[in-house]
């Protein structure tokens, strides 16, 4: 179904602090049609840690999406994104950050930053249903990405 | 002016001279009728005769000179030479006439004329004659001769330079004229008294003195008379009633003959008498009129009295010094102030015993008295002018001020400030304080906003867990659980969703004030066309009527302006009634302000609620009916009052209702 090859799942990290949410976006996933395995890092460092595969995520996939929060314990959101935009193996995974905040400010600095896409979640479950459907069907199957590449 | 040793024996001397020079030098010749002791005595006669005459002659400055029928010199005496260098050669054969160079007076030449052809006798004939030692004046008696047979034969006579004597004469005339025109010309009457207090002389202007008493004005009146004269007339006011006092008074005071009387006379006139005693024991009178300078003394001295009584009057104290830094005017205030003692309010007081008094009670703080002194009067010269404050032991505060005067020295005020300063004060506290209450009020407003900011959005957080859940629940529970908890579920759906939008509403209104109110210029007019275009769907679906014109450009922040339109539209459109909506917006310009209008013919609103409507989350009415948090109207007045203006509303229950609302016209008319 994916452009990356059928057979194989879409590797999804989901960068969020708060479980609750996580859990909602993992039921919302769960709920579509795109087979996936969806990561959770709590905080920027972990997620850094989980791209890099460093401090014990040695050997976990390459993500094909992160799906990232702007506000975070220790480092945030814009730290991950700036890393990441800044790190040539890093630099073509896309970042679709998935935040509460609706501050033009934070919508400006991170496009500034090279964020794929902003989204602000919505309060009412159904949008935020829909939203992560139609992030799944536009990322995951409408999008054309860059070639995967092994990492050096 | 001719000697009187003249007079001599005329008839001896002619006879005696004649025979002496008909017959020259000859002694010889004996005279004819006389006998030898007749001619013995006769000739010693003679001779006596003529030694006489020559010592007489030689002694005389007199000349004799003699002339013929025809007028004509025939001789001349040798006095003659040497009293006027003439030779007498040269006049032998000129005729008398011919020496005349003028006369005294002009027809005196005429006279004298006629009178030498008529042969009569002349006595002292003056004329003026061309001499080697310049014009001379002779003076000349002559007597005519006759022969024997009565015929005329010429003059015989004397003459003498008189030139001193005449010049002498004149000058005594000139200095007399003088005399006269000088006192004429003085504007004083001028009296001269002798020993004997008899007048001598006065000027003509004294009868303007004596008025009436002209007959008496005249050399030989004693003084008294005047006196008693000018009295009966009644011009003295101060011998009425008592004559014989003022009469001796007067005298004693005339022969003193000092000082200065002056006098107040009947008929309104003020005189001021001088009298001095001459060397010969005369007296002198000078008189002056002085009533104009009297009237002027009097206006003068009205003035001074009116200005003192102004200048006490006044609330402030005054003191005015002069160059030699002495009290030339001061106030009762001035005393009052400072309480200087009452001996202090004098005229001519040295300004330095006021300061001298402030210093000895301490005022100007301690030190020495006599180093404060010194450094007060200098200030008071410094030729700038000055202010100081003084503060009385009392609390009292005078403001002193000084300036300098034209004419040296300086004028000073003093003003009681105490009120003043203590009103002062008291303004500076109030100002101060209420600055402070607009800080704390601005940090309390800042900190509530973002207060309001923070908790709204953190809890946002929360809340959609628990909303997201909750849906959640009701989307995979419903009707799996039993009816009880998908009613409960429902509530909790429902409560969330509304605490939602009125988090949604407080970041809305908290944001209004963290942003914007800026100064772009904002056309009211595009404003409110986006505000309508936002609420399309509602004005189509609710069939309202919105128009507007003649809208002015504000400037503002565009965003807030729409939102503050949006919402009174809306509001209007969520509180219409049955008939067909219609909203008009219009605006018109109010002094410094533009005032805008947003009316309905909505249901309108209680007078009571006409404030409560603007405060956050204030809802009139029933949610189910009319839904909202109801921070509308509180967006829409935080919006006015960031930008300067206010908000108000007019309705008339059941007609409509009109929100008014004024935004700053200044920064308008600077952006245009």
């Amino acid at each position: 179904m994916g452009i990356q090859g059928a057979d194989r799942p879409i590797e999804i990290l989901l960068v969020e602090d708060n479980a609750g949410d996580a859990r909602l976006t993992q039921e919302a996933l769960k709920e579509g049609k795109v087979r996936n395995n969806l990561y959770v890092a709590r905080d920027g460092g972990e997620a850094l840690a989980f791209l890099r595969q460093r401090d014990g995520y040695a050997g976990v996939p390459r993500p094909d999406l992160v799906l990232l929060d702007l506000n975070l314990p220790r480092k945030d959101g814009r730290e991950v994104l700036a890393e990441m935009k800044q790190d040539p193996s890093l630099q073509t995974i896309p970042v679709v950050v998935l935040t509460t905040s609706e501050a033009e400010q934070d919508i400006l600095r991170t496009y500034q930053l090279n964020a794929n896409c902003y989204i602000t979640k919505p309060m009412d479950l159904d949008k935020f249903m829909m939203i992560v459907r139609s992030i799944e069907d536009f990322w995951l199957t409408i999008v054309q990405l860059p070639p995967r590449m092994e990492r050096v | 002016m001719r000697p009187k040793a003249c007079t001599f024996d005329w008839a001896g001397m002619e006879t005696s001279v004649r025979k002496t020079r008909r017959h020259g030098r000859g002694r010889a010749s004996a005279p004819r009728r006389a006998g030898p002791a007749r001619r013995q005595s006769l000739e010693q006669r003679l001779r006596d005769a003529e030694e006489r005459l020559r010592d007489i002659m030689e002694i005389s400055s007199d000349w004799v000179w003699e002339t013929d029928a025809d007028h004509r010199f025939t001789h001349l005496s040798g006095r003659f030479f040497e009293v006027t260098g003439i030779a007498p050669e040269t006049l032998i054969g000129t005729t008398r006439d011919a020496l005349i160079h003028a006369t005294l007076n002009p027809d005196d030449r005429q006279r004298h004329l006629a009178e030498i052809q008529a042969h009569l006798p002349f006595r002292d004939f003056i004329y003026q004659v061309r001499t080697a030692k310049g014009l001379r004046y002779f003076r000349t008696s002559g007597k005519p001769r006759f022969d024997a047979d009565g015929r005329f034969i010429g003059y015989r006579g004397i003459g003498a330079d008189v030139t001193e004597a005449i010049e002498a004469n004149r000058r005594a005339e000139a200095e007399h004229r003088y005399f006269i025109e000088a006192i004429e010309a003085i504007p004083a009457s001028l009296m001269l008294h002798d020993a004997d207090d008899r007048l001598v002389i006065c000027n003509t202007i004294t009868r303007r003195f004596y008025p009436g008493l002209d007959h008496l004005l005249v050399p030989g009146t004693p003084f008294e008379t005047l006196l008693r004269a000018q009295a009966a007339r009644g011009f003295i006011p101060d011998a009425v009633g008592r004559l014989e006092e003022w009469i001796a008074e007067r005298m004693q005071a005339h022969r003193n003959a000092q000082g200065t009387i002056t006098r107040h006379l009947a008929d309104g006139r003020w005189i001021q008498i001088i009298e001095r005693r001459t060397s010969d024991g005369g007296v002198i009178g000078i008189r002056v009129d002085v009533t104009e300078l009297k009237k002027q003394e009097q206006a003068l001295a009205r003035q001074t009295a009116f200005l003192q009584a102004v200048l006490d009057n006044i609330s402030q104290g005054l003191s005015v010094v002069d160059g030699d830094m002495k009290l030339a005017a001061f106030n009762r205030r001035f005393l009052e102030m400072f309480d200087f003692p009452e001996s202090f309010g004098e005229v001519g007081r040295p300004f330095e015993d006021f300061i001298r008094c402030i210093a000895e009670r301490g005022e100007y703080g301690s030190g020495d008295v006599e180093e404060q002194v010194r450094r007060r009067v200098a200030l008071a010269r410094d030729p700038n002018p000055y202010c100081v404050e003084h503060v009385r032991p009392d609390g009292t505060v005078i403001e002193i001020r000084g300036n300098p005067m034209p004419a040296g020295g300086f004028v000073m005020t003093y003003t009681d400030i105490t009120e003043h300063k203590r009103i002062t004060r008291a303004l500076k506290e109030n100002a101060q304080q209420l600055a402070e209450y607009a800080r704390d009020l601005q940090r309390s407003n800042t900190e509530l906003e973002q207060f309001a900011y923070i908790a709204s959005h953190d809890l946002q957080e929360p809340l959609r867990m628990v909303s997201s859940y909750c849906q959640l629940l009701q989307r995979r529970y419903r009707g799996r659980l039993d009816q009880d908890a998908d009613e409960f579920i429902g509530y909790a759906v429902e409560g969330a969703t509304r605490m939602q939008k009125m988090i949604n509403d407080l970041l809305t209104y908290s944001r209004v004030g963290r942003t914007g109110g800026g100064g772009e210029a904002v056309a009211c007019d595009e404003v409110v066309r986006t505000a309508v275009a936002n609420l399309r769907i509602a004005i189509e679906e609710s069939g309202a009527r919105v128009t507007w014109r003649d809208l002015p450009t504000v400037v503002g922040d565009r965003t807030q302006l729409v939102q503050l339109f949006q919402n009174l539209i809306g509001n209007a459109i969520k509180f219409r009634s049955e008939r067909p909506l219609e909203i008009d917006i219009w605006a018109r310009r109010d002094g410094a302000f533009w005032e805008f209008a947003v009316s309905d013919n909505g249901i309108g609103i209680e007078p009571q609620y006409a404030e409560r409507i603007f405060l956050i989350f204030q809802r009139l009415h029933d949610r189910s009916r009319y839904p909202g948090t109801g921070i509308g109207l509180a967006i829409c007045r935080k919006v006015v009052e960031r930008h300067g203006g206010r908000i108000w509303v007019t309705s008339e229950p059941g007609k409509g209702t009109t929100f008014h609302f004024t935004l700053s016209a200044d920064a308008a008319r600077r952006k245009e």
